[in-house]
């Protein structure tokens, strides 16, 4: 078999599933890199970390209800993403993951009905315990 | 969790508590971010591709028994989470989803993102990581820098300080000595 067949044979080999990288190596590559800033946000983004504890009997509404929030949190001007992660093995708990271009969009989505509506909804009882939550802000 | 080390902060998030991601992600998110850039086209993917890992470890506390630093735990997640970002964009532009991708994450490293079980593509990554194993070790970086890490040619001539014509010499001579390791391994099959 000639050199090149080889070659492109491997070329195709690559392509199909790629060359595994060490974690050495990868950690080598992780100690070079500058940080693009302060945080991993572009300057005046704002990301919020959310987690819901749904009462006993109350997580499927609890679930429902964040679904809904999600949905209408996606429409809003200036909203890059709004995910909801469950952990498997915690019916309980939701995760809500927000991520906004600015401030001002940020508070254009809390000042929304569908947030005092979702607000107003955990004040129900569908909660354990309060809603707890962690605000990021990009900076230069 | 401000006062916490990195290796407080790293069991925080093996055990999914929502403030140690947060806290992971305001001291190293930067990086992170950058990291990922090496994989992706813009910053905006590479946020995507951070924020898109956080949202799994908060479904599912990453695995950190096996590791004790956080830059390598955060090297090889954010890797991975940049290579399956690759592969779910080019999925949904109808591109094959592996036909573009230079890297792939290695199955041996036990790694927070699970990869699918043993299918002809993940024995084929085996039977390259095999031969991978076996060629010299300055190959392996070589090779491990241009298409694991994909970096440039200029990137990787910088990096290892040598000439272009160096270079590429050593790139032929090390993309040979892993085919022929492969065929010679296809062939004794």
């Amino acid at each position: 078999m000639s050199e090149d067949l080889t070659l492109s044979r491997l070329d195709q080999r690559i392509a199909t599933t790629g060359l595994p990288v060490r974690a050495e190596t990868l950690e080598q590559l992780w100690n070079v890199t500058e940080p693009i800033g302060p945080t991993g946000l572009s300057e005046g983004e704002v990301l919020i970390l959310v987690t819901l504890r749904a009462r006993p009997g109350q997580e499927s509404r609890l679930h429902a209800a964040a679904v809904a929030f999600v949905e209408s949190s996606r429409q809003q001007p200036g909203s890059l993403a709004s995910t909801l992660h469950t952990p498997p093995h915690d019916g309980a708990t939701l995760h809500l993951l927000e991520r906004f271009a600015s401030r001002r969009a940020f508070e254009a989505h809390m000042a929304a009905d569908y947030f005092a509506v979702f607000q107003r909804e955990q004040q129900e009882g569908m909660l354990a315990a309060p809603a707890e939550a962690v605000f990021l802000q990009g900076r230069r | 969790m401000a006062d916490e080390t990195d290796q407080e902060l790293l069991e925080a998030l093996g055990r999914g508590e929502p403030e140690a991601i947060a806290a992971v992600y305001r001291r190293h998110g930067g990086r992170m971010v950058a990291f990922a850039l090496r994989y992706v086209t813009d910053r905006s993917a590479a946020e995507d591709v951070v924020v898109d890992l956080i949202g799994r470890w908060l479904e599912r506390p990453p695995r950190i028994a096996e590791v004790n630093r956080i830059s390598a735990f955060l090297a090889t997640s954010v890797y991975h989470a940049a290579i399956d970002w690759l592969r779910r964009e080019r999925s949904e532009q109808g591109q094959s989803p592996r036909s573009q991708i230079q890297a792939a994450p290695d199955r041996r490293l036990a790694g927070p993102i699970s990869i699918p079980a043993s299918t002809p593509a993940v024995e084929l990554r085996e039977r390259i990581a095999g031969a991978l194993d076996r060629v010299p070790p300055a190959d392996r970086l070589l090779l491990e820098s241009h298409y694991g890490r994909a970096l440039s040619a200029e990137e990787c001539m910088t990096e290892l300080g040598i000439t272009r014509a160096a270079f590429h010499q050593r790139l032929h001579r090390a993309r040979t000595r892993l085919a022929r390791l492969l065929e010679l391994d296809e062939t004794s099959r």
